[in-house]
């Protein structure tokens, strides 16, 4: 099996049997996995922030760090690949967005990720199948191209699947 | 808390100590009348450390298109602010990139959350209310996590019990009761007690001992104690680069009494911090 490793603010997309997809230690980063598991295409972004108009010029060296500029890319990204052209056909999964809990509402950024990019997909046609966001750890993810299945693990090896 | 137990005591006292340069640096740094020539006099004392700063600042991420073959020159380059944290980086650097049982998930994450947290010091430093000093608050994100050195082994040998009580509650939120249920101490006590042995001035002591309970430091360090506090929050919010403990700790929401910060200017922290991190790494 081929892993392709995906960092902060990174995107892969994969239409190979043998290979998965992998990125490490969320945070309040969400990984939002698009695939289309008839035509056996897959893809992940790792969403640092929600909006790229913060710093325009990191947005087009990084666009994935951004939940804008990285989810329609990734959309693209997998239909190049093969995935089905009919938004509404592919599969959304969102992983991470852990929660520093803060009264003053300045710490929130995973609850800020997890608004943009759900509002991202809706002008899309698109919303999430499965989520895991949310609560206080930090959440490594992995889709494998061939079972399209999405196998989390938090930091003391524990795995489940969404 | 109840007292350290002699084991952890012994293990404080054998821990190799940040260079001499390193505390003498602090020292200075921490002093207001001091001046950036005893800066340069200290580093310059130290041929390594001297090398490896101007190996960093001719490394192609300074862009520079004319050697800087002098200390001199490099802090008229660099300002005092800069070269200070780049020495205090060097010597750090030696003693955190050491592997760290138990809390790492992989090799050198706890260098990695320091450098982070010194780097979101030194970008909210200007947010704070009452004037600080930047590079103690750098120092004390960089060094927050040091009692982590001493107890890691001590934790690494209950790995299997610890997991298995983490796995049991997944609401668990607070990774200090945990070190405290296992050890009778915690890393923000042992870190306090490995300030004092290593002779760091007293706010970077209170800094440390406090990280992640701001609230208990003196009243004249509080804001000092805020920021480290909220630094390490910041460089544990991008999840990569951080131990098992991730985020497993609460946040004192005081800090709006000592800082002002909003979300976009948090977003932009964790952004800068981000960059700043990338930088460095391909500069050493
Ligand atoms: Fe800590």
């Amino acid at each position: 099996m081929n892993r392709i490793v995906v960092g902060v603010g990174e995107y892969a997309v994969s239409n190979i049997m043998s290979e998965s997809i992998k990125t490490y230690a969320l945070g309040s980063c969400i990984a939002v996995v698009i695939f289309d598991n008839i035509k056996k295409v897959a893809g992940m972004v790792h969403v640092a922030l929600p909006e790229s108009k913060i710093d325009i010029n990191r947005a087009s060296e990084l666009p994935g760090y951004f939940a804008d500029t990285g989810i329609p890319l990734l959309v693209d990204e997998v239909k190049k690949k093969g995935a089905t052209h009919f938004n509404k056909n592919l599969t959304v999964k969102l992983i991470g967005g852990a929660q520093i809990s803060d009264p003053n509402n300045t710490f929130n950024i995973g609850r800020r990720n997890a608004m943009a990019i759900n509002k991202i997909l809706w002008k899309l046609g698109m919303g999430p199948k499965a989520t895991d966001i949310g609560k206080n750890f930090s959440r490594t993810v992995e889709i494998d191209v061939n079972s399209c299945s999405v196998i989390i693990n938090n930091a003391t090896g524990k795995k489940w699947m969404i | 808390m109840s007292e350290i137990s002699q084991n952890i005591v012994d293990s404080i006292y054998n821990q190799p100590l940040i260079s001499n340069s390193a505390i003498q640096l602090i020292n200075v740094i921490g002093d207001k009348h001091h001046s950036s020539a005893d800066t340069i006099q200290i580093i310059e004392c130290d041929i390594s450390l001297t090398a490896q700063i101007l190996k960093i600042v001719n490394s192609a991420s300074y862009g520079l298109n004319k050697p800087i073959e002098t200390l001199a020159q490099a802090v008229i380059f660099l300002g005092e602010g800069e070269l200070f944290r780049l020495a205090v980086q060097a010597c750090a650097g030696s003693v955190l990139k050491n592997a760290l049982p138990f809390y790492e998930s992989e090799p050198g994450v706890l260098w990695a959350h320091s450098l982070k947290t010194g780097l979101a010091a030194k970008y909210l430093a200007p947010l704070v209310k009452e004037s600080i000093n930047a590079e103690i608050a750098f120092t004390g994100g960089i060094l927050a996590e040091i009692g982590k050195l001493v107890i890691g082994q001590f934790l690494m040998t209950r790995q299997e019990e610890i997991y298995d009580f983490l796995n049991k509650d997944e609401s668990f939120d607070n990774f200090l009761l945990l070190e405290r249920k296992f050890l009778g101490t915690d890393h923000c006590q042992v870190g306090g007690e490995l300030a004092i042995h290593w002779k760091l001035p007293e706010v970077l002591c209170q800094c440390i001992a406090n990280h992640h309970s701001p609230r208990l430091a003196k009243d004249e360090f509080k804001s000092h104690a805020y920021i480290v506090h909220i630094s390490d929050m910041v460089a544990m919010m991008s999840g990569k680069d951080n131990g098992i403990d991730c985020l497993t700790y609460p946040l004192d929401p005081d800090y709006v009494k000592y800082i002002n910060i909003e979300s976009s200017q948090l977003a932009r922290i964790v952004l800068d911090v981000d960059k700043d991190f990338a930088k460095i790494k391909s500069s050493v």
